[in-house]
């Protein structure tokens, strides 16, 4: 997972909230798209908790 | 615009696999679920087709054939810069997005039908003209000295899969055979929504089965996978305006330009690109931007368009 992936992630979930909340305001459906940006924040921060999680055991693992 | 009781039997599908229930179908009958919705949706088109065509479908062809060519031009340097992937990957997993999906087009009709809403109805025309460019524009932004390519079997994969042949087949027959084809309506006519609503709940299932993939490729694929059919619904939004589409044409194109192949594509790439990660391109079609489409996409679209629209 490099910078620009991180970046593409946040323009996003950024996009899809901005589009939700828009919509919201002139009482459209938005919250599909804003219950989506959750989805991939969550998603985007537990995989990359994850791996830095497994990296650190690697690295402890290793240093043994 | 509320999900389609069709649709939801996607989201029982999907809820029963994430609690490991045993709903599953013999293979055979889900392969036979697609043979059906396939030549269903050719024979309706193709009956149209004799009943309405001229010549501006001419000038709407062109226009849906570049269309489809140019979807992956901008999937392309995305997985590519953004998302970090070799070229043959990002290559075949922009293809599978400029090409479509025939159960997100399926589930679009039932929409509309269900909603009353009028569409032109030779439009399984625009699909199956639709799943082809796209294959040869992946294969061209592929393309590197270090790769060979064995052209007939990829021809015959881009031409002959399954998808193009029994839509493009059935679609000529229908045309056809006109008013002979009704003696088959009974069947492919009457039984289109149960038929449907089964391939959905097999869907569903597949779909939450692969969601543990996304694991081992990332959060930037899960990411790709909905902000690239909201970019491909746009812009088939724009291109049914510069064909003169009705309201349901322009929600039919939008969804189309916002789904990914995952039967066609998938097949043509295998045998031209063996060297790509297939498993990647359809995790990332079939468990996110198809479950995307079918649940928030479609009605999304559906509302912006009519209410832009009308």
């Amino acid at each position: 997972m490099n910078d620009n992936a991180l970046l593409f992630e946040l323009f996003s979930i950024l996009l899809l909230l901005g589009l939700g909340t828009t919509l919201l305001l002139i009482n459209m459906p938005g919250w599909g798209l804003i219950s989506i940006a959750a989805l991939l924040a969550g998603v985007s921060y537990l995989l990359r908790r994850g791996a830095v999680v497994g990296s650190e055991v690697a690295n402890q693992v290793s240093g043994h | 615009m509320q999900l389609d009781v069709v649709a939801a039997f996607f989201l029982l599908g999907a809820l029963a696999q994430l609690f490991k229930a045993p709903i599953k179908m013999p293979k055979g009958l889900y392969q036979s679920l697609t043979i059906f919705l396939l030549i269903a949706i050719g024979l309706k088109g193709g009956i149209a087709l004799g009943q309405y065509g001229n010549l501006e479908l001419l000038w709407q062809s062109f226009v849906i054939i570049l269309f489809g060519a140019t979807l992956p031009l901008f999937a392309f340097p995305v997985l590519l810069k953004f998302g970090g992937l070799n070229r043959t990957d990002s290559a075949s997993i922009a293809a599978h997005y400029g090409s479509v999906s025939i159960a997100t087009f399926a589930v679009a009709l039932a929409v509309l039908e269900a909603n009353e809403i009028s569409y032109e109805p030779y439009f399984p025309l625009f699909v199956a003209l639709l799943e082809i460019p796209a294959i040869a524009v992946g294969l061209l932004l592929a393309s590197n000295k270090n790769q060979s390519l064995d052209l007939k079997k990829t021809l015959h994969e881009i031409f002959l899969n399954q998808g193009v042949l029994l839509l493009t087949g059935s679609l000529i027959l229908g045309w056809w055979a006109g008013d002979q084809t009704q003696k088959l309506m009974p069947f492919f006519g009457n039984l289109f929504y149960g038929v449907l609503a089964l391939f959905l709940l097999e869907m569903g299932r597949i779909a939450t089965s692969r969601i543990n993939l996304l694991k081992e490729y990332g959060s930037f694929i899960a990411s790709f996978g909905v902000v690239m059919p909201l970019f491909g619904a746009l812009l088939g939004t724009l291109a049914a305006q510069l064909i003169d589409l009705t309201v349901g044409g322009t929600i039919l194109l939008a969804t189309l330009g916002a789904s990914a192949s995952y039967i066609a594509v998938p097949a043509a790439m295998s045998v031209a690109l063996p060297k790509a990660n297939h498993s990647l391109s359809i995790t990332s079609s079939l468990t996110v931007t198809f479950p995307f489409n079918v649940l928030v996409g479609i009605p999304l679209y559906s509302t912006l368009i009519i209410s832009f629209m009308a």
